[in-house]
């Protein structure tokens, strides 16, 4: 790859990325690289529908059945991948190779035949599985078979994985979508792609002081079903946001990925599903000495 | 100066550690002089520290052993 392409993919990458982070500055040097205004205009176009088409595999739950067609010789992928960082040292720069993939002997052991392979797979990815079902269902039950369709699709489709994501965005993203396909036969008005403010429409209630340590007022139990209770109270679109970050601990750009949307949403949903969830746990961890008071301030 | 709206579209990133050091120090300051976004904060910070602390929402062996039989059952049987 060439200085002058990696600029024109280091753009369609950021502006994928985070779109209101580009400037009219970004265009200019690829100007200056030589590429003309109808090439530009390309470059934003593909990105603007692989992100269209992004959202809509989310909405539509969509699982590829194919093996996407290889644009480039493997040999000149991987010398591009050991190139670490494509801008030039000290500049903005989206990393867009994939990192070594810590399940890539465990696949390779299923591709080859070696079914318990496939058991070590489900064991190492169990719990993320489940929260996220968990996440987007609302109901562990239902979480459960959604777990067991899910493993039984990875499997179904593992021959044709070849490792450009790694396997555990392939395997959250089969999760995302069996979750998504339940949740619109059962409750056709919820989804998680509704739009509309998050923080903005969201007042507090409760503002009154909490106790200075929560979890020595109530046994581990009883938190842990407040906690439980309150997540399960939430909108889905919240809950699987709180469930992904706050509970399975992915970073924002892996709950972004996991569930197909951008950082800026994810990050928006965050806030306020801690803060409803806040809500609901108030009543139980105010401290005895705070004075009662259900607004304040010019909330 | 900013005002309690203000402070809540910034406290996202604040809660994260992301906030610019110029927005942070606005956003301190703030905290310095309201009682109501303190608790907020305090409080949403309790809240993820309950969360995080709980380990909510387990697979627990048994469940997991469940389903494991049961998918290697099915892919046993389509396999042979």
């Amino acid at each position: 790859m060439t200085e002058d392409e990696r600029a024109l993919l280091n753009f369609a990458a950021q502006l994928s990325a985070d779109p209101p982070g580009l400037s009219g500055k970004d265009i200019e040097e690829l100007a200056a690289c030589g590429f003309t205004g109808q090439q530009i205009l390309e470059t934003v176009a593909t990105a603007a529908f692989a992100g269209f088409f992004r959202v809509l595999q989310t909405e539509l739950g969509a699982v590829p059945d194919f093996v996407a067609p290889r644009h480039f010789p493997s040999d000149q992928m991987k010398g591009d991948a050991e190139n670490a960082h494509l801008s030039a040292p000290g500049e903005r720069h989206y990393e867009v190779t994939t990192p070594v993939d810590p399940d890539r002997d465990c696949v390779a052991r299923v591709q080859r035949g070696d079914l318990d392979g496939f058991e070590d797979l489900m064991n190492r990815h169990r719990q993320r599985i489940f929260r996220t079902l968990v996440g987007i269902l609302g109901d562990p039950d239902e979480a459960l078979d959604a777990v067991q369709d899910t493993f039984l699709k990875a499997f179904q489709h593992l021959s044709k994985f070849e490792g450009r994501s790694k396997f555990s965005t392939w395997l959250g993203s089969i999760a995302t979508n069996t979750g998504i396909e339940r949740l619109r036969r059962r409750r056709p008005l919820e989804s998680l792609d509704e739009s509309g403010p998050d923080v903005e429409g969201f007042r507090p209630r409760e503002v009154r002081a909490w106790t200075d340590d929560p979890e020595q007022s109530h046994s581990r139990s009883e938190i842990r079903a407040l906690v439980e209770n309150g997540v399960m109270a939430l909108p889905a679109k919240y809950r699987v946001v709180l469930m992904l970050r706050d509970i399975e601990q992915l970073t924002i750009e892996e709950t972004a990925t996991a569930l197909g949307l951008g950082v800026p949403a994810i990050k928006s949903r965050l806030l306020r599903a801690r803060l409803m969830l806040r809500e609901t746990l108030a009543p139980h961890f105010i401290s005895s000495g705070a004075r009662p008071r259900v607004t304040g301030g010019n909330l | 100066m900013i005002n309690c709206s203000d402070f809540m579209a910034e406290m996202g990133n604040y809660l994260e550690g992301e906030a610019a050091d110029e927005v942070r120090h606005q956003l301190e300051y703030h905290l310095s002089h309201c009682q109501t976004c303190t608790v907020l904060v305090d409080s949403t910070r309790k809240t993820l520290k309950v969360v995080t602390d709980t380990g909510s929402f387990d697979l627990s062996d048994a469940a997991f052993a469940s389903i494991a039989k049961q998918v290697m059952d099915k892919i046993k049987d389509k396999t042979e």
